[in-house]
């Protein structure tokens, strides 16, 4: 079973990111569950039940006990049991999915509960995010900058952006990704090259 | 010269560290012990009563069942008898939300035990657990870890109450009601109430337990129904 990770800040896309891959997964026969970690609701994991894409007992919501990051970095047991709770109420699985709940620039996923991970940022939090090298922009292993549709509304270059990235982390992939179109296609090409179902026509 | 003795002393006393490290990954940090709630119900509570419930609840709730839980797990010499110890505690876990704690980070603290210590009980133990076979109460695997590193009852129990009120702090500080130097004086202060539950979790036998520290018992029981919280318990 695979184990990836999406993190990022607050509203950057990660549960729409979910959304959209969902569908796409299913669609090839790929026994996903989703796990989200939330601050204080349920909420983004109410929002993947109620969203029709996945059963509903294939999603858990994960208390986080007021640190996101803890639960994905130092101490993920949180986050492991309910892979293993999942794994029994569901049968085996081909993917979990592990959102973070919103968090800063410099949470990352440990290789314990994780073994491949995207961070999302978005282009209306300001085009110097990526400048500022935040170890989930430089460490993830797919980094999507969300929201390039409100880049010229909020007066965010992603030429800049792209340059910056170039530099922070030239050996890595990013993805410039409108998630409410259609920039999961992307995403998921990037996840078949990297870590998805080798030899599998996902 | 090396002096073996003391080596040996050092040792245990780096092996006790290590249980009482909050880094240790068994989820503790998601769990409050109903301070969350607490802190909730009580918005105007000052500093000094919330650090009477939590010493209340040390005394009167995780002493008399917990403690004396890790205290006979710790004598515990089979398999059979620690299973049977985990079964009786669960039964005797008046919440949900208590009972999701203690397994939650017992469970946890089971999988990663057979690398920390070399023993064929703890092992034995451990794989029940992860079968399925008993619930695997953190109190309970504290004991049997303890003992297979050499660290003594009494000093394992009073590692983990002082790990119950430490944690029932920092919950307190992440939640924004008291900060993190006032947190470690109120720990000091709560010196004497986790010496005094120490002793009480020593002397309370398996037919005596019970947990009585019902404002805190009603606060994990409520937090179990909210559907506001950051924490699990």
């Amino acid at each position: 079973m695979l184990r990836i990770g999406i993190g990022g800040p607050v509203g950057s896309g990660k549960t729409k990111l979910i959304e959209q891959l969902l569908p796409a997964l299913a669609e090839e026969g790929v026994a996903v569950a989703v796990i989200t970690n939330d601050l204080v609701t349920r909420e983004d994991a109410e929002r993947v039940r109620q969203s029709g894409l996945i059963e509903p007992d294939r999603v858990v919501g994960v208390e986080t006990g007021a640190c996101p990051h803890t639960a994905i970095r130092e101490d993920p047991s949180a986050n492991l049991e309910a892979i293993e709770n999942l794994e029994r109420s569901c049968g085996p699985l081909d993917l979990v999915l592990i959102e973070s709940g919103g968090d800063n620039l410099s949470a990352t996923f440990t290789s314990d509960l994780v073994d491949y991970w995207i961070f999302v940022i978005d282009t209306a939090a300001g085009d110097d995010i990526p400048r500022k090298r935040g170890m989930g922009i430089v460490q993830c292993d797919l980094l999507l900058v969300n929201k390039t549709d409100l880049a010229p509304h909020v007066g965010a270059s992603l030429t800049r952006m792209k340059e910056d990235l170039a530099v922070v982390r030239p050996n890595r992939p990013t993805l410039f990704t409108d998630l409410r179109s259609d920039g999961a296609a992307q995403v998921l090409d990037q996840l078949r090259r990297d870590v998805l179902f080798v030899g599998r026509p996902v | 010269m090396p002096d073996p003795a003391a080596s040996e002393i050092r040792r245990i006393a780096l092996a006790g560290f290590q249980l009482a490290d909050g880094s240790l990954p068994i989820g503790r940090f998601a769990h409050s012990g109903g301070a969350e709630r607490w802190l909730s119900e009580n918005p105007g509570a000052s500093t000094e009563e919330f650090e009477q419930a939590v010493s209340v609840s040390l005394t009167e709730g995780i002493a008399p069942l917990d403690g004396s839980a890790l205290n006979l797990a710790h004598r515990a010499d089979t398999v059979e008898q620690l299973r049977e110890l985990d079964a009786l505690l669960t039964a005797h876990k008046s919440t949900p939300a208590s009972r999701v704690a203690s397994q939650s980070c017992g469970r946890q603290l089971a999988q990663l035990a057979p690398r920390l210590v070399d023993s064929d009980l703890v092992t034995g133990y451990c794989t029940l657990i992860h079968d399925r076979a008993c619930e695997g109460n953190l109190a309970v695997v504290e004991g049997a870890v303890a003992r297979a590193s050499a660290i003594s009852a009494e000093m394992a129990v009073l590692i983990s109450l002082r790990g119950v009120a430490s944690g029932m702090l920092s919950a307190a500080v992440r939640l924004g009601r008291l900060s993190s130097s006032n947190a470690q004086v109120i720990l000091t202060t709560l010196a004497p109430s986790i010496d005094q539950a120490t002793t009480i979790a020593l002397a309370t036998k398996m037919g005596e337990w019970h947990s009585t520290a019902p404002e805190m018992e009603i606060s994990m029981l409520s937090s179990g129904r909210s559907e506001m919280s950051f924490f699990a318990s």
